[in-house]
């Protein structure tokens, strides 16, 4: 059983891989530059994961499958021209099979919108009659169906009996006598005969089967059911109804029988020895017998998959290394003893090549954005379906690697940015005709390095921000004064104030009640930053700029009331004292700080900490960029120093904590929390005033 | 000086086969109360050492730890039943234990015992006992245990892992 989960698991990691090439492929030909080899691909891709589907029995997965690869192999053969809607029709069933597997894999059942008509267009194309297979999961059927697959619609069991005989493309194909059994058992397989001869193992011919198997079934379901069950394996073996009762093995056969139904999996399982290999890759091989399935193989040979969480470990460990090298070398530097010298030295070195190390081991779980990017086709089709807009996405720089923590907190904050683009930023076609604009909307994604960072780019060729509705909008919410005069920058700004969209007024596409200010937020979280621009008529750029990495990072300590904290070095500009001469106390209650002739706000830590007030003693100024609201000054206790850290999660074992984005252990053992500025200020004095975003 | 609990048998005695299941409780002291927690909720018992204080919680939440490598929040038994916030000092014992997939530790006077209890030995605490906190039932059962009554925590509802955003 334990064996079943591998391969289980197996299938899902690599049906995942397929049906994303599948995408590839199906994007290229939506393009019109893909050729005969991506059609052949695109096929193979489809086979394939039908083919692991059926080793589990996956029926609507296969149902599904089975007919998405007919319209293939008509396209693949000719009979069938590949245009612009068929395309898309293709692309729109690769979406579904990839839900069916995501469902499939997390045992959900529920509906996949758009299927049942997607499963009707590709009938329709395949000139296959909706009802002939039965399909579970064709829509017009659907109450029969599925009575079909849980629920008995004829209540009387009937004894029903089917012969099969594998063809040599059996196991080819995919399929597995002993899993077909397995899952036949759920249909209510009650009995197993065999006839044949194995032959004896100098001679055996793994391709051959020699044996015809008799699958008694007690089903109170309607033979439909079997039938479909069945289909797949139709272009395989031969697969004969035989009616119950009259055609039964005699009864003396039964005894050896028995023996030999428990023998003949080993027997049968001889020309595939690993079924979950030979399901997928058999097909591969059968339907190409091309050079890249060779090469392919090559490839696997020299990597490795790893769990995600094994490779964690290892990075936690560098970076606890270097932190305890850090201790080290300081230690050693106290030392002043010439025959230290040759410590050190050594010291040195270590430091050095535990940096080395740390890289290596960041280059491991280091992935191209590919993972991230290629799921926002999916979502501009989704959207130019809902919103009757023709969009074209591009994409840039997919192979623009970054460490995987980053990637798998990119995927929400993109994926807003786009609906947001495809909603917003984007002209209907028709307005676009008028304007003298490419009628297809363009949005563009690219990404690419710069020295320690990764630059992320969205693009797209809208109207840009609408910038008399943003300032009518922030006046309403009172976020601006009617007076107020802002540059076209700072009105663009406004739509990442936190006030700016609320839940009620945005609409169904790009919100779910979610701005763009808790995008730029979660960007910062990772220690991004943002910055857009806008010209009208012309569209808006969003620019994110990531660390590679989010497992360590370079931060400035200080105290406050005793306990340590951090700032990410990244913010911080410069440490100041707060002196008389400098400080400034407004009526209000808030506080200013004067620096070079520039008032700058003044945020008590130990306020916005909730900590006691400090009774005496003078305290410093950090000034800190908060990316948005310019500089900002915050009052500390003492400036400890500079270290690198290693982020550990609040929320593994808590829950996230407004206003510190993770936490560090240091030298000491002691935990410090990392402070998240921006949302700092946001909760800050507890006046209950809307934080200033402008300035 | 971390005392593993793990090696401490856990096998279900086979004299107490005949009274229905058998689980083991570690019992631990807050003020004269003795509260049970499920032997095998309990990840490890560790001897207090300062935390690190967490902003705009709830006074029960003493701040987090590092255990080994993780941080792990620590609460305050005696301040989440509604009492006085404990002064911890080196005596007092932080148990570690898991809720769901995340590991909490709780801090109490100190362990003292690790009891066997069949299942039909337990009773069902009285509903809405006037408990601060809301009512809600953090205990799930009373045991008459030789040494007085203990009092079965359920940690899902004292310390729920989603416990929002209000802050």
């Amino acid at each position: 059983m334990d064996d079943d989960e591998d391969f289980r698991s197996l299938f899902f990691s690599e049906a995942r891989e397929l049906l994303e090439q599948l995408q590839e492929h199906l994007n290229l030909l939506a393009e019109d530059a893909g050729d005969d080899e991506t059609v052949h691909a695109a096929f193979r891709a489809v086979h394939s994961v039908k083919g692991g589907a059926a080793a589990f029995g996956f029926d609507v997965l296969i149902g599904f499958a089975h007919i998405f690869e007919t319209v293939m192999d008509r396209i693949r053969s000719g009979t069938m021209q590949l245009d612009g809607s068929l395309a898309q029709t293709l692309l729109r069933s690769g979406d579904v099979m990839q839900i069916l597997v995501e469902n499939t894999e997390s045992g959900s059942e529920d509906s996949v919108p758009g299927m049942a008509r997607l499963q009707a267009e590709l009938e329709a194309l395949a000139g296959v009659e909706p009802s002939a297979a039965a399909e579970p999961a064709a829509g017009d059927d659907s109450p029969s169906a599925d009575s079909d697959l849980d629920e008995d619609a004829v209540p009387e069991a009937s004894e029903i009996i089917v012969r099969i005989t594998p063809d040599e493309s059996f196991a080819e194909a995919g399929h597995d006598m002993v899993r077909l059994i397995r899952s036949a058992r759920e249909k209510g397989l009650s009995e197993v005969h065999v006839e044949g001869q194995v032959p004896p193992v100098t001679t055996f011919d793994p391709r051959q089967n020699p044996l015809t198997w008799e699958l008694v079934f007690h089903t109170e379901g309607p033979v439909a059911a079997l039938r479909s069950f069945f289909t797949i394996y139709e272009h395989a073996a031969q697969v004969e109804f035989l009616d119950s009762s009259d055609d039964y093995l005699e009864e003396d056969l039964d005894a050896s029988d028995d023996s030999q139904a428990q023998d003949a999996p080993a027997g049968d399982a001889e020309p595939d020895t690993d079924p979950a290999r030979g399901s997928l890759a058999a097909p591969n091989a059968d339907a190409s017998g091309e050079s890249g399935s060779a090469q392919k193989r090559g490839e696997a040979a020299k990597s490795l998959r790893v769990e995600i969480s094994r490779i964690d470990r290892l990075v936690n460990l560098v970076g606890e290394m270097l932190i305890t090298q850090a201790a080290l070398g300081q230690q050693t530097a106290d030392i002043e003893n010439r025959e230290m010298a040759d410590v050190a030295l050594a010291v040195d070195t270590m430091s050095r090549q535990l940096r080395e190390l740390q890289e290596s081991v960041m280059a491991i779980r280091a992935q191209p954005v590919k993972s991230v990017f290629r799921r926002m086709p999916r979502v501009v089709r989704d959207l130019s379906e809902k919103l009757g807009k023709e969009a074209r996405l591009e994409l840039h720089g997919e192979h623009t690697e970054v460490d995987a923590t980053v990637i798998e907190e990119l995927t929400e904050p993109l994926t807003h940015m786009i609906r947001n683009a495809m909603d917003h930023g984007l002209e209907s076609n028709d307005e676009r005709d008028t304007l003298d604009k490419p009628r297809v909307g363009r949005i563009r994604l690219a990404a690419e390095h710069k020295g320690e960072r990764v630059i992320i780019t969205v693009e797209d060729d809208g109207r840009g921000v609408n910038r008399e509705r943003v300032f009518a909008k922030a006046l309403e919410r009172g976020l601006v004064q009617p007076d107020d005069r802002l540059s076209p920058p700072e009105i663009d700004m406004l739509i990442f104030h936190p006030g700016f969209s609320t839940a009620q007024e945005v609409s169904s596409v790009s919100g779910r009640g979610v701005g763009m200010d808790v995008v730029k937020r979660k960007i910062q979280s990772l220690g991004g930053r943002f910055a857009m621009t806008s010209e009208p008529g012309k569209g808006t750029k969003f620019v994110i700029t990531l660390p590679l990495t989010l497992a360590v990072m370079d931060g400035m300590t200080v105290s406050v009331a005793d306990q340590k904290y951090i700032l990410p070095l990244s913010t911080v500009v410069e440490a100041l004292h707060v002196t008389r001469d400098n400080g400034r106390r407004l009526p209000d209650g808030t506080h200013l700080l004067e620096r070079r002739g520039e008032y700058l706000k003044l945020l008590s830590l130990r306020h916005a900490l909730d900590l006691p007030p400090r009774e005496q003693g003078t305290e410093m100024a950090i000034v800190v960029d908060t990316e948005t609201s310019g500089l900002i000054a915050l009052t500390v206790d003492e400036l400890i120093g500079q270290r690198q850290i290693v982020l550990k999660s609040l929320e593994a074992n808590f829950k996230k904590i407004n206003g510190i984005s993770g936490a560090t252990i240091l030298g000491d053992g002691q935990v410090a929390l990392i402070l998240d500025i921006p949302a700092l200020m946001n909760i800050s004095p507890k006046t209950g005033a809307p934080a200033e975003v402008l300035h | 000086m971390n005392i593993a609990v793990d090696t401490i048998a856990t096998s279900p005695s086979s004299d107490a086969a005949k009274a229905g299941a058998v689980r083991q409780y570690v019992t631990f002291l807050v003020d004269d109360s003795v509260y049970g927690v499920d032997i095998k909720l309990v990840r490890e018992i560790k001897q207090w050492t300062a935390t690190t204080v967490l902003p705009n919680q709830p006074a029960h939440t003493k701040g987090v730890l590092n255990l080994r490598g993780t941080i792990v929040p620590v609460h305050d038994l005696r301040a989440r039943f509604g009492g006085p916030l404990t002064e911890p000092t080196e005596n007092h014992v932080v148990v570690i234990v898991w809720i769901g997939t995340k590991t909490v530790g709780i801090l109490v006077d100190a362990v003292s015992d690790i009891i066997g209890v069949p299942s039909d030995e337990i009773r069902p605490a009285p509903s809405a006992d006037g408990e601060p906190g809301g009512g809600d039932a953090t205990i799930w059962g009373l045991v008459s245990a030789q040494t007085g009554m203990v009092a079965l925590l359920d940690l899902n509802t004292m310390f729920p892992s989603d416990e929002g955003d209000i802050g």
